[in-house]
């Protein structure tokens, strides 16, 4: 599925949600004047993949935004992004990383799901709820992924500090 | 476990009693057990040597942390995952089996008899969206969880797009579309198809694409690997074409990635993903890594 997004204006800047798939057809130009002398909130959400040239593209975006706007900020980062949170050294620019999505899997019945969770501001990196109720059978919904490894971007934003 | 599978070893406790091991096919290594001074002498050891068996690191995890530095040594080409109970048997056997006897080809050598892959075949790379819906068709039909899905539609966009873009050289050797922006199409010749496979067994899923150029070289592969493990400012390239990301984002998606070279004549990529469970159960599970070259196999 190709990346799609919406734009909501707020009073601080806009919020931008995007979904679908980052790759080299994305096209993020258009955003960045978004951008201009405000505060950008990027809700991330909804993307559930990103290649190898996607993560170029989107470099390059953070990076442009990072120059022209008053703040930058990534908020409730689908498991996708986060994963090139931890793997790609500059994947954020000079955003800060707000609040992701957790992902859950209940084995019972094989829901997935997700649950928000804040990212304070300096720190150490929240704890994560080992299981929620699953929301289709009532039983215990797993988290599926390894705790340590997923919030690990957290300890590194926190000792760059804010840009 | 290797003396079943080879029947001549010889086992030594340190480093240091390695010595002249030119006479071995094999060197397997339990990485894990050695010390990080160990560690250090080991690949120090091993790159200094012009001629050098073949290296086969064991490790649970903690050869994860040192990437960076063995496959920028260049004398990373095997790496196991291994449990409690040691690597798993018929990963061990086929790896050494291919080293041994050169027979380096193919998807099936990874499942048990009787698991049938799809096949198909692309020469264009606007065949490439259609290939990995289908892909991703079949493996939520087996019931694959959406984040293994992700996974799964990642390592097949990576192989394609290096099977398209990067592969390709002409009859002087020269690449004719790693300079080539990805959004732009490139077509192949009916000769120069790119063979696509495909299946799973209920325990793990399995992907392979083959080009017949067999233009990637193991050095290109390792160094790739080893800019992107150190993450440092240059981890994403600038350069025209590619984000030099593909092969970091292939292993990092994978339980096991196999390079198969027959120097100018093929190249297959091999990607093993454990499905067995949850993504936790994958994320858990380690990485397995096996570069073959025909050439060194002979």
């Amino acid at each position: 599925m190709s990346m799609r997004w919406a734009v909501e204006s707020q009073s601080s800047g806009h919020v931008v949600r995007i979904s679908g798939s980052i790759t080299e057809e994305a096209d993020l130009h258009a955003l960045v004047a978004l951008g201009d002398g405000g505060t950008l909130r990027l809700d991330l959400a909804g993307v559930d993949e990103i290649n190898s040239c996607g993560v170029r593209e989107w470099i390059r975006f953070v990076r442009r935004v990072s120059e022209t706007a008053r703040g930058l900020e990534l908020v409730r980062c689908s498991p996708a992004i986060v994963r090139q949170l931890n793997m790609v050294s500059n994947f954020r620019g000079a955003g800060q990383v707000t609040s992701v999505m957790l992902p859950y899997y209940c084995a019972s019945c094989g829901t997935e799901q997700e649950q928000l969770l804040e990212v304070p501001e300096g720190g150490s990196p929240p704890q994560i709820p080992t299981s929620i109720t699953c929301r289709h059978c009532g039983g215990a919904a797993e988290f599926d992924d390894l705790p340590d490894s997923y919030m690990g971007f957290v300890g590194l934003m926190h000792a760059e500090g804010p840009p | 476990m290797l003396r079943r599978a080879v029947g001549e070893v010889a086992q030594v406790a340190t480093v240091d009693q390695l010595g002249d091991v030119s006479g071995f096919a094999l060197v397997a290594v339990d990485y894990d057990a050695l010390t990080n001074e160990e560690q250090a002498d080991m690949v120090a050891n091993f790159a200094l040597r012009s001629h050098r068996p073949t290296l086969l690191l064991l490790s649970e995890r903690n050869v994860q942390e040192d990437l960076a530095l063995l496959f920028g040594s260049r004398i990373l080409t095997n790496m196991l995952v291994v449990d409690a109970s040691g690597p798993d048997a018929s990963d061990l056997l086929v790896t050494v089996q291919k080293i041994r006897h050169g027979e380096i080809f193919g998807l099936e050598k990874y499942f048990v008899w009787g698991v049938e892959p799809r096949t198909l075949a692309i020469t264009s790379s606007n065949e490439k969206g259609q290939t990995i819906d289908m892909i991703s068709e079949y493996v939520r039909k087996i019931g694959v969880t959406s984040r293994l899905r992700a996974l799964i539609r990642t390592v097949a966009d990576e192989f394609l797009s290096n099977a398209l873009y990067n592969a390709p050289v002409g009859t002087d050797g020269v690449p004719l579309y790693t300079n080539t922006p990805r959004t732009e199409p490139v077509s192949l010749a009916s000769h120069e198809h790119i063979v696509v496979r495909f299946c799973c067994d209920g325990r793990r899923f399995g992907l392979s694409t083959t080009d017949p150029f067999g233009s990637l070289s193991p050095s290109i592969l390792q160094d790739y690997l080893a800019r992107a493990f150190r993450a440092g400012d240059d981890q994403v390239s600038e350069t025209p074409g590619g984000a030099g990301l593909g092969f970091f984002q292939i292993l990092g998606s994978l339980s096991h990635f196999v390079v198969n070279i027959d120097p100018g004549r093929r190249t297959e990529m091999i990607g093993l993903v454990d499905v067995s469970g949850s993504f936790r159960t994958f994320a858990s599970g380690g990485k397995s890594f096996n570069i073959f070259v025909t050439e060194q196999t002979r």
